[in-house]
This record gives C-alpha cells, structure tokens and sequence, in this order.
C-alpha cells in the first residue's frame, strides 16, 4: 500500500513539473503532459484510488482541448490544468481531500470551460475569399488537372475489382484515398464543387471502410457515377484554366449530396439482393469470354478483341482484357461492369426452351416407371430367369436395365425444380417485415438453383416464411442496438440451398442476436419438459424452441402471432421426410439448417433381416455397423441395454421387441447392430442380418395412414412388401416405453 | 531567427500536394526542400541527407504518416527529429494519435503560408538556431 502511494505520489510530481513547461504553442508540451495524465490515471486505477483517476481523465480532456484549439482562451485552459493538479496533490495526502472548497471550484470551473462551445477550428484563413489568379496557381491547377484524373483513372479499375471481391479493404482503401487527396488539393485552390462532392464521397467511402455502410451493386453503381461527375467538373476547371478565368459553383450538386446524406444514415444502399461473395466449393462456371459478350453487343469490334489478347499475351503486366480496353479507351467501364455482369448471369443459367405440362401427367409418368423399375426387377430376380444361360437373353436384359435406369433418372428430374422461386418470395417478405419491426435487414440468397421435388415446393413455403420471421422478429436487433454491440445497422439473413448427400439442404443464418437460452430454458421447465436437475448442451437447449406449445414472444406482434411455435414448422418438415435443427452462438446469430430428401419417391436404404421379415432403413440415419463383443454388452439398472461403441456408451434397441417379430438371434453379440443417428443422439438398433443396399421406390401406406415408426413401405426385389422404418419414431416409441433418464 | 538554410523533408503521395507546400516554404523563405511520396521512401530520404524538419502528410499507401512518425521515433539517429504532421479537418482522433507518438505539432489543411509559418515558429521556439 505505501509503495503504491509513492509510486502515485512521484507520477503526480512529474505531472506538475512538465505541466509547468507546457505553453499552448508547445504542442510537444502538451503531449507530454498529456503522456503523464495517462500514467497517473492507470496507476490511479490500480491503487483504487478512484478520484483521482477522475481528475487525470477530466484533465486529459483539457489539454485535447488545448491542443486542437478548441478553447478561446489556451491560457485559461492551462490555468484549469493546474487548478486539477493541485486537487490531485490535496488528495494525495488522506484520501479525503484536505481542501474540498478548491475541488468544487475546480469542478464548476471545468464545467463551464468545457461545456463552451467556441471551437476556433484552423481551417477557416482566407479561404473563404475567392483569390485572384496568378500565373503560379495556374500552373498548380495544370497539375492538380492531370494528377486528379490520373487518379479517377485508378478508381475506375478498382471498382471493378471491389465489385468481385466486396469484403476486400485494400480495394475500399485504394478508392478511397484518391477522392480523399483531391478534396485535401481542392481545399487549397479554393476549388469549392470539387471539394464540397469529394468529400462527401469521401466520408461515404470512410462509411463503407469502417464497415457502417454495406457495399453492394448498388453502390458501386453510385461510386462509378460520382467518378463521371468528378471528372466533368475537373474536365469543365480544365476548359476554364485554359481560358486563364476561374470562376465558381456551376454545378447542380444538391441532389447528389443530399443522397449521399440519406445513404449514410440508412446504412446501406436499397435492393436487398445484393452481391452474394462466391461459396467455396461451388462449380466455377465460367460462361461466356468477356471479349464476346462485349462484342455481340457491338459496343467493340471483333478487331478490337484480337488486338487487346495479342497485347495481353505480349503484355508484361499481367493485365486483363477489361483493363487493356479500358486504358484503349474502347469501352467505358460501366460497359465492362455491366459485361462481367452478364458473364455471371449467364453462366448461372442456360438458356431453355421450356413447355408446359399437366403436373397429374407428370405424376403418373413418374410412378409408372417406378412401377416398371420394380417390374423388372422381379424378372430379374426370377430364379428361372437366372438359371437361364443363354449369353444374349443375358446382354440383352442389361441393355434394358440400363435404359430404365436412365428412365428413372429422367423422370426424377422432371420433378424437380429450381429452389429459387420460393426463395425470390422470401424477397419482398424480408423487406415488409423489416420495415414492420423498424429494423434494417438485407437478405442475401445463394443456390438458388438448388432443384427440388416440385411436390415440395407447396410444403416449404410456410416452413420457410416462419423461420425468416423468426429471424427479422426475434434475431436481428434494432439499428440503434446493433450499433452500440458494434455491428453494422443492417443486419443480414443468408438464405442457402445446396445438394449434399441424397438430401437437400436449405439454411437460414443470421447475424443477430442468438437464441435466449436462460429464457428457453425457464420456459421448458415451467411447461414440464425437462426436470429440474438434467443439464443439457447448448445444442440441446436451442432445439428445445421445436417442442409444442413453446414460443417465448413476449410480446404479440401482428407479424409473428402468439402461440404458432417452431413445433408446427418442425412437423411441416418431418412430412416432408426431412429434419430440422437450429445453431445459435450467443450475440452472434441463429442458423436453422433445414434437411429434406432430394425426392419423395426414391430412397437409398439398407435392407436387414429381422426373424422372417425384412426391413429397410433410410441410409441417411445410419452411422456405423458392427457386431458388438460380448464384453461391450452390458445391463445397467433402468436405463436398459446399452452397447459399447468405441468410447462412447450407446443403449440398444431390440427392434423385434418394438415391431413384434420373433427375432433368429437372440444376443446382440452373434446378432448385428447398426448404429443410427436423429436429432443429435445415437442409438443400436438390433437385426438378425444385413441383407443389402438398395434404392427403393417409397410407396405410402394406404389406408394405414400414419403408423409410428413406419415411414412407408416398398415391393423389394423378391416381390414381397417390405416396412421402410421411421428412426425418428422407432426412437420415442423405445423412449416411452424405458421412462428412464433419456436426457 | 530561424535558420532558413535548413533541409526540409515534405512527404505526401500527391505530386500537386508537395508542390503547394514547397511553394508555401518557399513564400517564408525555406529553399532546401527535399520530397518524398510516402514513409519508405522517406525512409530512404533520412538517411541520405542530413534533415532538420519533416512535414508529412497522414493519409499515404505503403507506409502512412502515423507509421511513418513510429518508425522515426523510434529509430537511433532521428528521434529528436521535428515532425509536422498535416491532418484534414475534422479528425481529432489522428491529431491525438500523433500527439501520443510525440509529434511536434500539426496543421490541418488547407492552410496559409502565415499558418504554415506560425506552426514551424511553434515548433523551434525561442530558441535560435545555429547556422
């Protein structure tokens, strides 16, 4: 405790010493001052002694002011800044102060000097006053000319590159500087437009920089139009310098300086589709070379294009063919811009001739060659037929089973589409509802092209606009809110889709503010859902949102309702045959992943052999196959059965005792076990035997309607029926009968 | 009185910026004027010559003005060196930075021979200067 008072004690002194030296002019006196201020501040806070770190940071605010000339009296300020010591010095001694009369006065006196408003700002001089020309200014002006369109050149190519690399702030930076260099000459010609537009952009590129204002294609656009603007206003100074007058204000700028005013403050340009930065792992098509697409729309020779690749090839810098015809001046870079455009548009998707179709014909074409891959494979399956060697009959039967497998292929395709419709509808919703709750969101879409069973299409859409309310009510937060967690104002929901396994996937990420666990988890407890003493994992407590009845709103909003819980959207899915689950880290966003089968018709499954039935499992559940020794079979008391699988303890179902069949093989150890995978947990299930992998054509049940744990049925190659198994169901059918602690 | 004699180095990446400045020196009377177009070629400067007072712009690629105020204060042989630095209005925050890594001073521009003068006066002091 002493040794942090004289290490207190000592800072103070230094600070009074150099604050005898300091001199208003002396802005090397000031710094020093300030320096000190900083260190007795910090070991003020380390010895706790509270009032005087706040006298430190009260007086560091003084010498700011003293430096940046905001005060109208300097004197006065150093005279505060030794006011504030000496109550530093007071307080030293007791930590009450021995003079709390000088203190006030000190205080009242800071008050009044800094709540002043009269900053002497340095800029003004003589600015102000139009000056005449000299001969020596002309010449500046020559300069500032060339420099200054030399630089405009520079933006020009940039801004294509920003275009296909928005995140890039090396490319922000490299326009930003021109236009902050040219307001910084303008200043000093007295060059008023110039100055006055430029820096406007300026702070709207400082924006985009410091990550407030999001860039899009929009604002490129802008960027590329304020270059045209700047260009003709120096070109028009040009004319004037040439004629020896130079005259002022000629330009129409209150349009665009208003826009940029209004741009700031909403903090991003309009149009919610903006550009989406590439997914790795996506196919790069490249579509159409850039020189053709330019020349069909005659905006260049065919002559011009073969001279600009003969330059690239000899070129030394490895320019592109955009920026050769650019510094050729063959095209303006809009044109260029607007050509990369149409590359990306193009490659995205071919151009077809479509007809239309009656969906019933399409339906029943679909089935009926379901129907005849089932056909043939029961011929194929005949043992008759396989004991027949005739080598042609044989050649020939392929030849036939390749065509209907091609067949199939086909007519699998012709139900699916294009995921993008439903996702362009999710466009103007994203837009009503961020205007509803007053906050600004961007939806940003990726694999749009993603294909879909049509029959899905009709099934997705309330899913789908159910989580993207969720996401504008419940995740994005309000500007103001954004702002202060140092996120941008606009927040973003990303909308992708994308193939992976026999499944289609379709993710809706935000940004905002994750998912209320200590809320979700009050409320499942006081709705019975868990007990009070089971911890569970984050995943665990995230996805409880999808049981029935749980919505923790608060409030009512006409947009989302009351009462309409994730719980719907989950069963909307598992209709589907798909899943869904949701991720959520704390303060940074939510992403639900939703999981649906590429189509409803065909499934990839295991056929096992349980007693005299076979059944088939969808391939997309199982994890692993193994027989379990002897040793890794162990009982535990009311939690069942449970099977050793590698590290981890996993509890076994026996299916024949859920589907009532009388199993060959009664211990797990000389039966197989596969292990299945739903919603985040394992299970064994127990079969006789693994009879094979095979696609079969899911066919409902009929008049059975819904049987738990079954999700359908198929005619396998023998011909007989075969139960296709809902995990999910087989699942809470094993959890209800074992009440034991399933956590 | 100051020495007029003194070399000084201006650094910015505009061409016309450094022009307006070494006229505005030239107005108070400075002629040695030396120029660089951003903090390493400054660099590059230094050592060849033997510099009394360097006016540096903030904004530059490469190496800016505030990394260009580090790296001499904290080399060996300039740590003393005068050091202006010229800021844009409005950004007080650069100003502050700077005073933090011991500028000597800064102006903001656009700025007046007079004012130009007023900051270098600022800079040296009373205290005369040996020619």
């Amino acid at each position: 405790m002493a040794e942090d008072q004289t290490k207190l004690s000592e800072a103070v002194e230094q600070l009074a010493g150099r604050a005898i030296m300091a001199e208003p002019e002396n802005i090397m006196s000031l710094g020093s001052v300030l320096e000190q201020l900083e260190s007795v501040e910090k070991i003020a806070s380390e010895t706790a002694s509270h009032t005087i770190g706040k006298l430190a940071e009260s007086l560091k605010k003084v010498v700011e002011k003293i430096v940046l000339n905001e005060l109208s009296e300097a004197q006065e300020g150093l005279e505060l800044l030794g006011e504030g010591i000496k109550s530093i010095q007071n307080r030293l001694e007791t930590s009450q102060t021995s003079s709390p009369l000088q203190e006030e006065a000190f205080w009242t006196k800071w008050e009044s000097l800094l709540g002043e408003k009269k900053p002497v700002s340095e800029t003004v001089n003589d600015v102000s006053a139009p000056e005449p020309v000299q001969d020596m200014d002309l010449d500046l002006h020559k300069d500032f000319i060339s420099e200054a369109l030399e630089h405009l050149g520079t933006i020009e190519l940039n801004i294509i590159n920003l275009e296909q690399a928005p995140e890039d702030k090396e490319c922000i930076n490299a326009i930003f500087r021109p236009f902050h260099t040219i307001k910084g000459v303008s200043g000093f010609l007295n060059l008023q437009d110039i100055n006055r537009f430029s820096h406007a952009i300026e702070s709207l590129l400082d924006h985009a920089r410091n990550d407030k204002l999001r860039i899009n294609r929009d604002m490129i656009d802008f960027i590329l139009e304020a270059v045209d603007v700047l260009k003709n206003m120096i070109l028009d100074l040009k004319t004037q310098v040439e004629s020896g007058q130079i005259s002022d204000s000629r330009f129409e700028l209150e349009p665009y300086l208003d826009k940029i005013a209004l741009l700031q403050e909403v903090g991003a340009f309009t149009a919610p589709s903006s550009l989406s930065p590439p997914k790795a792992g996506e196919d790069e098509l490249k579509g159409p070379p850039l020189g053709e697409i330019l020349s069909s729309k005659g905006i260049v020779s065919q002559a011009d294009i073969s001279e600009a690749l003969k330059e690239q090839k000899e070129g030394k810098n490895s320019l592109r063919i955009g920026e050769i015809l650019i510094k050729e001046n063959k095209v303006k870079p809009k044109q260029i811009l607007d050509a990369l455009r149409d590359q990306k548009t193009i490659s995205s998707h071919s151009t077809e001739a479509t007809v239309k179709i009656d969906t019933a014909k399409l339906d029943s074409l679909v089935d009926l060659i379901g129907e005849l891959v089932i056909a043939e494979t029961l011929v194929h399956q005949n043992p008759v037929f396989s004991s027949l060697r005739d080598q042609k009959l044989t050649s020939d039967f392929s030849q036939l089973k390749r065509i209907t497998a091609d067949l199939q292929k086909i007519s699998m395709s012709l139900r699916m589409v294009p995921i993008r419709q439903t996702f362009q509808k999710m466009v103007r919703l994203v837009r009503d509802l961020a205007r509803k709750s007053e906050k600004q969101v961007e939806l940003v879409m990726s694999g749009e092209d993603t294909e879909i069973d049509r029959n899905m299409v009709e099934s997705l859409y309330d899913p789908l606009v159910h989580m993207i309310r969720n996401a504008v009510d419940h995740g994005i937060e309000r500007p103001a809110q954004r702002k202060e967690m140092g996120k941008p104002e606009t927040g973003q929901i990303f909308l992708r889709a994308f193939q992976k396994g026999g499944n289609v996937v379709i993710e809706i990420e935000d940004d905002g503010q994750g998912l209320n666990r200590v809320k979700i988890l009050k409320k499942a407890k006081e709705r019975g859902l868990i007990s009070d003493d089971v911890s569970l994992t984050d995943y665990r407590v995230d996805n409880l949102i999808f049981e029935p009845g749980f919505s923790t709103a608060d409030q009512v909003t006409d947009v989302s309702g009351r009462g309409v819980g994730m719980d719907v959207v989950k069963k909307a899915i598992e209709r589907l045959k798909g899943k869904v689950e949701i991720f959520s880290v704390d303060r940074k966003g939510s992403r639900f992943v939703m999981r649906v089968p590429l189509t409803l018709a065909i499934m990839d499954g295991i056929i096992v052999q349980i007693g005299e039935s076979r059944y088939i499992i969808p391939t997309v559940y199982i994890k692993e196959t193994l027989r379990p020794r002897p040793d890794h079979v162990s009982t535990v008391q009311q939690k069942g059965e449970l099977i050793k699988v590698r590290d981890r303890l996993l509890p076994l179902i026996r299916l024949h005792q859920i589907l009532g069949v009388v199993p060959k093989k009664e211990q797990p150890w000389e039966a197989l076990v596969i292990v299945v995978e739903n919603e985040g947990s394992q299970r064994c299930l127990m079969v006789d035997d693994l009879i094979g992998k095979q696609e079969v054509v899911i066919k409902n049940l009929g008049e059975l309607k819904e049987v738990k744990g079954v999700a359908g049925a198929t005619i396998m190659g023998d011909g007989r029926v075969g139960l296709i198994l809902d995990v999910h169901g087989i699942f809470e059918i094993d959890q209800t009968s074992q009440p034991a602690l399933f956590s | 009185m100051l020495d007029l004699k003194i070399n000084i180095l201006i650094v910015d990446d505009f061409q016309t910026m450094r022009k307006i400045i070494r006229n505005a020196l030239s107005e108070i009377g400075f002629s040695n004027i030396f120029q660089a177009d951003n903090g390493l070629t400054a660099l590059e400067v230094l050592k060849n010559e033997k510099i009394t007072l360097i006016i540096s712009d903030w904004n530059m690629p490469e190496m800016s003005g505030i990394e260009f105020l580090k790296a001499v204060r904290t080399s060996e042989e300039w740590k003393d060196m005068h050091f202006i630095m010229v800021t844009a209005e409005g950004q007080k925050e650069n100003v502050i930075e700077a005073l933090k890594n011991k500028v000597s001073n800064y102006i903001v521009k656009p700025f007046t021979p007079a004012t130009l003068a007023e900051k270098i006066n600022q800079v040296f002091g009373e205290k005369p200067v040996q020619k």
